[in-house]
């Protein structure tokens, strides 16, 4: 159920200027890896580069690895067969479908012994999904969009799961509920890696951090460790005045 | 003037205008791609059915899913040469890439069927019925009931199948769909296809009332661009009603002002429309609601 | 081409220009030579109308092929019903033009590319079923008897009646549609065309009124179309619906997009390369429209940005593989207690 995620020599261009170029970036199985930045910091080019997904067309260069598999260079959908489940920035749901056919919508995952998260279990982790099942994703709120959003990708069974910035646009309540239901994920054994402009949020439920700026790793480790770094009360400074 | 026989000459024209523009609006909605092609693809139709049954002396009824089975492979080419102008969504180069592979399709059909006129004999098409003051054809009737079929086989399958799913997906967001693990150059070659089979089968149902020739693309579904724009980009049931509203139309702009000019009026309100409500260019993504 | 003096820039033009002008008569100087040249003389000036469109607007207008047809119809017109000298036709044709482009640029003012180029084919059948249709355009038959090119002014005869003699005429067209096309892209209107293409917002931060610019370039580019149809009515000495036809709107298109955007000489090698393969390598008429119909799917499948863009490689693969500047402050550490980085 839980995926071990390697990344060496990322490198993530658009056109001639490279937007993101990160060494290393490890996710050990079952924890929440938090990846936090100023704006800019190439954060979302870091998470969509690591699914092969994106709305432009950048240039990816690097080795990949899922449970010790090289996955670098496989399209999208078939990563996500296999376990690796983005959510991305914004738009994650489909506005035309119904909170249901959202839910439905989605390709069989490759091996079926992953646990599967069936739509009961999807309304049960976010019970106003349910109320709102015949509603079109168009007419839900923010915060349950997001809902929606992870909802859905949980539909695929996912052994390894890639936020990108969930808590934009939602209340701090909201922000709180949602960041604590993908820690309970975590604990039951999904392997999470979120990035979040939101530090504070992150610090609460993250287990491990990396700092990101101009696209490259400035800093990591623990929680703990990093939580009296100066570096991370800059960004956490930045993050609050930008 | 025989104003119900005008109203049933409208309700048939219409109805073939609904079952060309078909393929159309799937192909514009899901892929937004303006088919300058569609024309050739349609005359293409035409010609198979003729063909076969010349060449192998099987009926009609036997020619028909022969063609359709021809233009669902024409669709399928269409979508491997320009499945990568598709995924990057370069609308401009899309358009006019389908004229030049319309070009082609009318270079080789004249080619291969030559420059003659020629007819595609339908059973149906000599059979009449008369119901107090109208008239119509076996044929008429037969297009109308399939053109109904069609929409109502294409409503069912975008909302209640998972492939439909797919397609109004696609729609609205191909990268979003592929998050759900979906591999969108298959969702987009059933688009494809369809676009060409439905435009052969119309084809095969509609061109039996006049004689066919190679050149004849353009002038037979050149109404269709009208009828999916005006209906909205995308709508299923929007292309139906607008097909029926501009067939009515024709038909008794045709009676009352003048026959030949109705492409022209046709044509300057769609002007207007698209002036005076761009929005109706957008596609909306929300398939058949 | 720049580096070089003025003056030795100049005497190479004048060799050009001379080199072209004997060009048929290099060839062979026969009839269907002469008749091909002249032919892609008329056919790429037509051309240049869409290439300011489509490099200096980046726009693709579907309506060129009714400008053509609407200086060949002036011309027709007012040399065959009214008897007016062909000076005053091709003022005709351009004001015709003019009015026709006035009419759609403000219609499609706040069209953009789509929705532009839709508008521009719907406006051309709407011209194609009222051209078919009315008498005064010839209707369906057309207009013929146009009596052969007469320019004379005073005493200088300038008469044209088969294609030897046509040549100049055809050629002179063709210099003067080259040279107007080059001191548009250098004017002032052409610059700001190219600034509110490549950056709208910022064009107008910059005063530029997008929308009477469009207007503009519009303006510009339909007397080109229609003078080429102008000098088109004299050859064929005959006009009809047949100019709308998509093969005139493909031709034009194939053979803009071939060479790429904004060469100036792009067109005129487009058209030559097309309309050669018309005259001496001809597979019928059908044929020729598979190829022309295949060489446009081929380019805009392969190479859609022209054939002039396979000379530069896109520079993004040698960056993707760089290295990150190596300065102690993005340098990679992990924090341990205790250590600074």
């Amino acid at each position: 159920m839980s995926a071990r995620l390697e990344v060496s020599n990322l490198r993530v261009a658009y056109g001639a200027s490279v937007a993101v170029a990160v060494d290393e970036l490890l996710v050990e199985p079952g924890t929440l890896v938090g990846v936090i930045g100023a704006n800019g910091a190439g954060k979302s080019t870091l998470i969509n580069a690591i699914a092969n997904w994106s709305r432009a067309e950048p240039k990816i260069s690097g080795t990949i690895r899922m449970d010790g598999d090289d996955i670098s260079g496989l399209a999208a959908h078939r990563l996500v067969r296999r376990g690796l489940q983005l959510v991305p920035e914004g738009r994650g749901v489909f506005m035309g479908l119904t909170v249901e056919e959202n839910l439905r919508a989605s390709a069989d995952p490759d091996d079926s012994g992953r646990k599967a998260y069936s739509i009961e279990d999807v309304y049960a982790l976010f019970p106003s999904l349910h109320q709102r099942r015949a509603n079109l994703g168009g007419s839900l709120s923010g915060g349950e969009r997001q809902m929606l959003a992870v909802g859905r990708a949980l539909r695929m069974a996912p052994k390894l799961l890639l936020l990108d910035e969930p808590s934009i646009g939602l209340a701090p309540r909201m922000v709180s509920i949602l960041l604590r239901t993908i820690r309970k994920l975590v604990d039951d054994g999904l392997t999470v890696l979120l990035v979040e402009q939101n530090v504070n949020a992150a610090i609460e439920v993250t287990d491990t951090l990396y700092l990101l700026e101009y696209g490259r790793v400035l800093a990591s480790g623990s929680v703990a460790d990093m939580k009296d770094d100066p570096r991370i009360i800059e960004a956490y400074l930045g993050a609050s005045h930008g | 003037m025989n104003v119900p026989q005008q109203l049933v000459n409208g309700i048939i024209i219409g109805h073939a205008y609904a079952l060309v523009a078909v393929g159309w609006t799937m192909l514009l909605g899901a892929a937004r791609l303006v088919n300058f092609g569609h024309g050739q693809m349609y005359m293409i139709g035409a010609f198979v059915a003729w063909w076969f049954m010349g060449a192998t002396g099987l009926p009609y009824v036997v020619a028909v899913p022969f063609a359709v089975l021809v233009g669902a492979l024409l669709g399928a080419i269409m979508q491997r040469l320009f499945l990568r102008l598709t995924l990057s969504q370069d609308l401009v180069n899309l358009m006019i890439v389908t004229l030049g592979f319309g070009q082609a399709l009318e270079g080789a059909a004249g080619l291969a069927f030559g420059p003659k006129p020629q007819t595609l004999a339908s059973p149906f098409q000599a059979m009449n019925f008369h119901l107090g003051p109208v008239w119509f054809t076996a044929q008429d009737a037969l297009q109308v009931i399939a053109t109904i079929a069609v929409f109502l086989a294409l409503e069912f399958a975008l909302n209640r199948t998972s492939f439909g799913t797919a397609v109004r997906m696609v729609a609205e967001d191909p990268p979003l769909t592929r998050l759900g693990g979906i591999d969108i150059s298959r969702v987009y070659m059933g688009i494809f296809a369809f676009e060409g089979a439905a435009v052969a089968f119309a084809a095969t149902l509609v061109a039996p009332r006049t004689p066919i020739l190679t050149s004849m693309g353009f002038d037979q579904v050149v109404m269709t661009f009208v009828v999916v724009v005006l209906g909205g980009i995308g709508s299923v049931g929007g292309s139906y009603v607008a097909g029926l509203a501009i067939g009515l139309f024709t038909a008794l702009f045709g009676a009352l002002v003048s026959p030949a000019y109705t492409a022209a009026a046709v044509f300057a309100l769609l002007i207007a429309v698209m002036v005076l409500r761009p929005d109706k260019l957008a596609a909306s993504g929300n398939f058949a609601r | 081409m720049s580096t070089l003096h003025p003056l030795i820039r100049f005497a190479i033009v004048v060799a050009l220009v001379a080199l072209g002008f004997v060009l048929p008569r290099l060839f062979g100087g026969s009839q269907l030579v002469y008749d091909t040249l002249v032919t892609i003389a008329i056919f790429s000036a037509m051309s240049y109308g869409l290439d300011v469109i489509l490099s200096d607007l980046g726009e693709i207008s579907l309506f060129h092929t009714a400008f053509f047809a609407t200086g060949a119809y002036a011309a027709a017109i007012l040399t065959v019903n009214y008897g007016f000298n062909d000076w005053v036709a091709l003022l005709g044709a351009v004001a015709a033009a003019l009015l026709l482009a006035l009419v759609l640029g403000i219609i499609t003012l706040r069209t953009r590319e789509f929705a532009f180029s839709l508008v521009t084919y719907a406006a051309t059948v709407v011209c194609m079923n009222i051209a078919s249709n009315w008498d005064f355009l010839g209707g369906s038959d057309g207009i013929v008897g146009i009596p052969p090119l007469d320019l004379s002014i005073g005493p200088i005869e300038l008469t044209a009646g088969q294609s030897v003699e046509f040549w100049p005429y055809a050629y002179a067209l063709l210099l003067v549609t080259l040279y107007f096309v080059h001191r548009f892209r250098r004017s002032r209107l052409g610059q700001a065309a190219l600034m509110v293409q490549m950056n709208p917002r910022l064009a107008t931060m910059c005063g530029l009124d997008g929308n009477r610019i469009r207007l503009q370039v519009f303006l510009v580019s339909a007397p080109i179309s229609a003078l080429a149809g102008w000098l088109y009515a004299f050859q064929r000495s005959y006009v009809g619906t047949d100019l709308f036809d998509t093969y005139f709107l493909v031709l034009m298109l194939t053979s803009v997009i071939l060479a790429g955007r904004r060469i100036l000489l792009g067109p005129l090698l487009g058209t030559a390369l097309l309309l050669s393969q018309k005259s001496f390598a001809s597979l019928g008429a059908y044929g020729d429209k598979l190829v022309l119909g295949v060489v446009l799917v081929a380019i805009l499948c392969l190479c859609p940005r022209g054939l002039a863009s396979l000379k530069r490689k896109p520079a993004a693969t040698s960056a993707a593989a760089e290295k990150p500047a190596t300065s102690t402050s993005t340098a990679t550490t992990t924090i341990a207690k205790g250590h600074r980085g």
